[in-house]
């Protein structure tokens, strides 16, 4: 009898914490998703300034793209691709966008998430390194200290990070494709 | 009176991090800035108020065998609320917090005062005590947040303190530099009441 | 009449060492090193050195008069050895208030707050450079090239340390920024003419100052000898030269000084063993897949931490127990 008397005040509890939590949730929801719609869309944007809209498509894999868009521009013509990367940094993934046009330029690179140390890795973040990138092609994407073609600064006391970064990015332009039957 | 007491009694006497050594792991984790600091320690004090009310509330009406489960539902519930309303209306500070904010549910401040205070005291009371503890909680990582903050990015709120040829020692916002701050500065806080004791 | 019985409490054999008379042995087989050092690198090295010594002593002089209230004990020469250890583990550039930092952490953090000399987890020279390398990586990292100059850092050519050169191209680069500063031969490195560490560069004058320590029986050859072996199989194995990599780096200086501490490092032969073979271990694999381009540093205190641990299961079983 014991054991119906717990359970049954253990599910009121819980019955009751759900009701609150759904009523947040319904409540938070719309907010919430927009708030990551638009993170995303942010992003994008700033890796492909002139897009009017993207759409959905799938890179080879040799690239290491773990997801993709199409960017279009207003007159619904193809300009370029915006691919997102997620190589190994100094510590966990660090989440690259990167933004490639029809001729394999990058026309830009923002870092949607990472877990780099602050005050070193973190200033992948900054625009002096990540608008290194800029109009550059596979060839010139390397760092300065790795081969004396590289066009890329490392960020000082930070090579890791910046490595992983160059790295991820020459990957996806040497292999650049899309994945036919798509 | 004892309501003011109960209250006052979380920032020095009773110091959730320095005294009682509960919640270590979010305060080492969010310590190292006065902005995460403030951020993590607000939202534990909404989530220790709140629950402490609660728990207060049906503390009569609770069987003893199941408590600690439904202790733990009453507290989830609160954390997912905060962690819902973070993220829909301060995604940045919500995405600086991360991890931590769902694992409030764990953080042993607030089973300890479900256990120690709640269960056994009015419900006036023990909003006073959830709210006291939870702002000494605050103030605890916003102090710590300071020392790292200005040690290690010479910054205060975000804000440049230090000048600017200062070079950041860096060791103080990793975690390392955590627990050794935070070792130093209990080392302190036993001293100092040994010496308010003579 | 001569007494010739006298009565007194075991231990009845007793040897003239004493904690001063190894510490200050070990401070002389220090100096070849230090001096290699300055010489090579120019007088900053030598400010960096005693900037390191004095701010060692003051710390443990104030921390233990006026913090813990404990009996101040630098006669020893603890303080002075750790200050020497930790700057010849220091960049030869390194700006000067780093240095005292790194000082005043080796001491206060890594041995005050423990207990003091004999009560320290951690090889304090060691955590003052695991700090400074965790809080200013830039400065700490910048190498001087050797006999570039002898006037202060900012003058002096800077250069890549040759584990560092060894690590750029095993990420797939083909150049090196600084030209005329390519990798160093074996004998180069085995006179200490390549960038470094200051008391690291110079493998001849420590292994001077070791065989010193090794015949006043303050070293054994335990742990050197098999951390060293260690990395020389597991840089084989790894595809990279083995006489390279033994004199690369601080593995000299930390396999015969730091490797050897009496209080850091397990007490019986067998334990010794396995702490030069872990270290060696730990060493090679940060070397050859970790992202730090030199591992001596943190696989010496990684075992420092299982010490109490080897010390427990070498401990030799007494008679007759079971």
């Amino acid at each position: 009898m014991d054991v119906v008397k717990l359970g049954a005040y253990l599910f009121f509890i819980s019955a009751v914490a759900a009701a609150a939590l759904s009523a947040t949730s319904s409540f938070t929801k719309e907010r919430i998703e927009q708030n990551r719609k638009a993170k995303i869309e942010a992003s994008f944007r700033e890796v492909m300034p002139d897009a009017a809209k993207f759409e959905p498509c799938k890179l080879v894999k040799e690239t290491g793209a773990v997801d993709a868009r199409k960017a279009v521009d207003a007159a619904g013509k193809l300009i370029g691709y915006v691919a997102q990367l997620e190589p190994s940094g100094y510590a966990d993934k660090i989440v690259v966008v990167v933004g490639v046009d029809l001729d394999k330029h990058v026309t830009g690179v923002s870092i949607a998430r990472d877990s780099e140390t602050p005050g070193l890795g973190k200033k992948i973040n900054l625009p002096s390194f990540r608008d290194q990138f800029k109009s550059k092609t596979a060839a010139d994407v390397r760092l300065k200290k790795d081969a004396p073609e590289g066009k890329i600064d490392a960020i000082t006391a930070a090579t890791i990070s910046s490595r992983a970064v160059t790295d991820a990015i020459r990957k996806l332009l040497d292999n650049f494709g899309e994945e036919p039957g798509k | 009176m004892s309501i003011l007491k109960d209250f006052t009694k979380g920032f020095i006497k009773e110091n959730p991090v320095f005294v009682l050594m509960l919640g270590m792991c979010p305060t080492l984790a969010t310590s190292s800035s006065v902005k995460n600091g403030i951020g993590m320690g607000l939202a534990a004090t909404f989530v220790l108020a709140c629950s402490n009310v609660i728990i207060s509330a049906i503390r009569k009406t609770v069987p003893n065998k199941i408590r600690i489960p439904v202790f733990i539902v009453v507290v989830a519930t609160f954390t997912t609320i905060v962690d819902l309303f973070m993220e829909a209306y301060v995604p940045a500070l919500h995405k600086e917090l991360g991890v931590f904010i769902p694992l409030i549910v764990v953080n042993c401040i607030i089973l300890a005062r479900a256990e120690m205070f709640a269960q056994k005291n009015p419900i006036l009371n023990s909003a006073a005590d959830g709210l006291g503890l939870g702002l000494g909680f605050t103030l605890t990582l916003a102090f710590i947040g300071t020392i790292r903050e200005i040690l290690g990015e010479g910054t205060w709120y975000g804000m440049q303190v230090m000048p600017s040829d200062y070079k950041p020692f860096l060791l103080a916002i990793l975690a390392p530099g955590g627990f050794i701050c935070l070792g130093l500065l209990m080392g302190l806080m036993v001293r100092l009441q040994k010496a308010a004791k003579k | 009449m001569e007494p010739t019985l006298v009565v007194s409490t075991s231990p009845h054999i007793h040897t003239k060492d004493s904690i001063p008379r190894i510490m200050w042995c070990v401070v002389i087989s220090l100096l070849p090193a230090g001096a290699m050092g300055v010489w090579i690198f120019g007088l900053h090295a030598l400010w960096v050195i005693l900037t390191c010594v004095v701010a060692a002593v003051l710390t443990e002089v104030v921390g233990q008069k006026f913090i813990f209230g404990k009996p101040v004990t630098i006669h020893d020469g603890s303080a002075v050895v750790t200050g020497l250890l930790l700057a010849y583990t220091l960049p030869p550039g390194l700006p000067l208030w780093a240095a005292g930092v790194g000082s005043v952490f080796a001491i206060f953090i890594a041995k005050l707050v423990f207990g003091g000399l004999g009560y320290n987890i951690f090889n304090p020279a060691l955590i003052g450079r695991a700090v400074l390398l965790a809080a200013w990586p830039q400065q700490m990292t910048t190498w001087t090239a050797p006999f570039a100059s002898a006037g202060p850092a900012p003058d002096a050519l800077s250069c890549a340390s040759p584990l560092a050169i060894v690590k750029a191209l095993a990420a797939g680069g083909t150049a090196l920024t600084t030209p005329g500063t390519g990798l160093p031969s074996v004998l180069d490195m085995f006179f200490g003419r390549c960038a470094g560490c200051i008391g690291e560069i110079s493998a001849i004058a420590l292994l001077g100052g070791a065989i010193f320590l090794f015949i006043r029986k303050i070293i054994t050859w335990h742990t050197p000898l098999t951390f060293i072996g260690t990395v020389a199989i597991m840089s084989f194995l790894f595809g990279r030269n083995p006489l390279f990599e033994i004199f690369a780096g601080g593995l000299f200086l930390g396999a015969f000084f730091m490797a050897t501490d009496m209080v850091t490092v397990p007490i019986t032969g067998w334990g010794k063993i396995i702490f030069g073979i872990g270290a060696g271990v730990l060493t090679a694999l940060i070397r050859n897949v970790g992202g730090y381009p030199e591992g001596v540093c943190y696989s010496i205190l990684l075992m420092n931490a299982i010490t109490p641990h080897i010390d427990r299961v070498t401990m030799p079983k007494k008679f007759g127990a079971r």
